[in-house]
């Protein structure tokens, strides 16, 4: 055996032990973890798909011809007004040219003594969608954020449920803290969402921010002072049956 | 179940695919995590952050290697990142210049070979540490770290080479348990 190898075999005894975990593996902590995480990411997917999606295409679409229109009229009005002198034409010959004919040129005599069908066809149509569109897109972002919200609110149940259930330890509770603060941010965001406009699901909002400050403001390990204030708190508030029943049916199907 | 029906499942949003995945993998990517932290928080957080990648980006998997090497590309990018960030924040709080340097330390303070090594193996630079730690430590082979870093395996062997290197300059008060 050469030294190299020698020293490698030494190096590899020595090392065997290198920052080696103690313990277990916390499996489950981390489960939990991976799952909070991923259901706290998943509201924007779960808008995204066919009630929401369809409709923003159509009136992406919508809004696509609107605008062509509105921009062949106007420039088929501009450049009428320039040459109004010359391409005046008899009234009779405007019907032959119809309506398809004014809106799709721009360029088209006709609109001069026919400008009222092709110039307030256009329009109309434009302003028609505008309206349909913002309920649209205003229906959308209500429901983005019932989903989103219905998801925190499921998450939070997830860790109340845990804190109840589980022991004063350290580790524990440095995790449940980490959970906590992710959770306290989102919360605070719905707040000052939409989603709080709900005075029931504000005030929902507004006891689980109190709740989830106390759990991140815990000390490792928890004194039996900090427990009990807790517990007080959760029993006060009842907030565990508010949670469970804000929380749909269907989400809790949808994530187990 | 195969790799191709867990793949199937997961990308189709099965929760026991998911977490037969998890199953599977978990204690060899929290143990290399462990090993490259030396944290218990750390290795959770960095092992909870790649299966939460894994899982959003299967999708993205073409089955170029084996889905154990893709997941573990995945932890390893995931470790390397995250001890850079770990490494900016603390720099940032407490001025990493007055942290001491292990290599540098007297050597009477550390008579034990066994922990003169581990001091000598915490100051490789990350790169290395963690071909090292894969490979001498966890056993992985230099086409599984290549495969990991997105590199060579001649890459690998060489990093390896070096990363010793390093380490028997760090023990060379120890040399006569080798040296013939």
């Amino acid at each position: 055996m050469t030294d190299d190898e020698r020293f490698e075999q030494v190096v590899r005894e020595a090392a065997a032990d290198y920052e080696a975990p103690r313990g277990e593996v916390p499996r489950e902590a981390m489960w939990n973890a991976i799952r909070a995480q991923r259901a706290a990411a998943a509201p924007p997917r779960l808008a995204a798909p066919v009630a929401v999606r369809r409709p923003a295409s159509r009136v992406r679409m919508w809004m696509g011809m609107a605008a062509t229109l509105l921009l062949g009229v106007a420039v088929g009005r501009f450049a009428w007004q320039r040459n109004e002198p010359a391409t005046l034409v008899p009234a009779a010959t405007a019907p032959a040219h119809g309506r398809q004919a004014a809106v799709a040129t721009t360029d088209v005599p006709a609109v001069a003594q026919d400008g009222g069908p092709s110039v307030a066809i256009a329009p109309r149509a434009a302003v028609r969608r505008t309206p349909a569109d913002g309920r649209l897109r205003s229906d959308a972002v209500v429901n983005g954020y019932t989903v989103a919200t219905a998801a925190h609110l499921e998450n939070v149940e997830a860790l109340l449920t845990t804190v109840a259930a589980s022991s004063a330890e350290a580790r524990t509770d440095s995790l449940v803290a980490r959970w906590a603060r992710d959770l306290l941010s989102n919360t605070r965001l719905l707040l000052d969402s939409p989603a709080a406009r709900d005075p029931m699901r504000a005030r929902l909002l507004q006891d689980l921010e109190v709740i989830l400050v106390q759990l991140v403001q815990r000390s490792p390990g928890g004194n039996a002072e900090e427990r009990s204030s807790l517990e007080r708190t959760l029993n006060r508030t009842q907030i565990i049956p508010r949670l469970r029943s804000a929380v749909p049916a269907s989400l809790h199907s949808g994530t187990d | 179940m195969t790799d191709e029906a867990l793949i199937a499942g997961i990308r189709d949003g099965d929760p026991i695919a998911e977490r037969t995945l998890y199953d599977r993998h978990v204690d060899r990517i929290y143990r290399l995590a462990h090993r490259m932290t030396g944290d218990e928080t750390l290795a959770s957080d960095f092992t909870q952050d790649a299966f939460v990648r894994a899982f959003d980006r299967i999708g993205d998997f073409r089955g170029d290697a084996s889905l154990a090497t893709w997941l573990h590309a995945i932890a390893v990018n995931v470790i390397l990142n995250g001890l850079k960030k770990v490494r900016r924040i603390r720099s940032r709080e407490e001025g990493m210049d007055e942290l001491p340097d292990v290599q540098h330390a007297p050597r009477e303070a550390e008579p034990d070979l066994k922990r003169r090594l581990h001091a000598a193996i915490a100051a490789l630079p990350d790169g290395y540490r963690m071909v090292f730690v894969m490979h001498d430590v966890e056993g992985y082979t230099h086409e599984e770290i290549a495969a990991s870093l997105g590199i060579q395996p001649g890459t690998s062997k060489a990093q390896l080479f070096r990363a010793r290197g390093k380490l028997r300059e760090a023990l060379a008060a120890f040399e006569g348990e080798w040296a013939s």
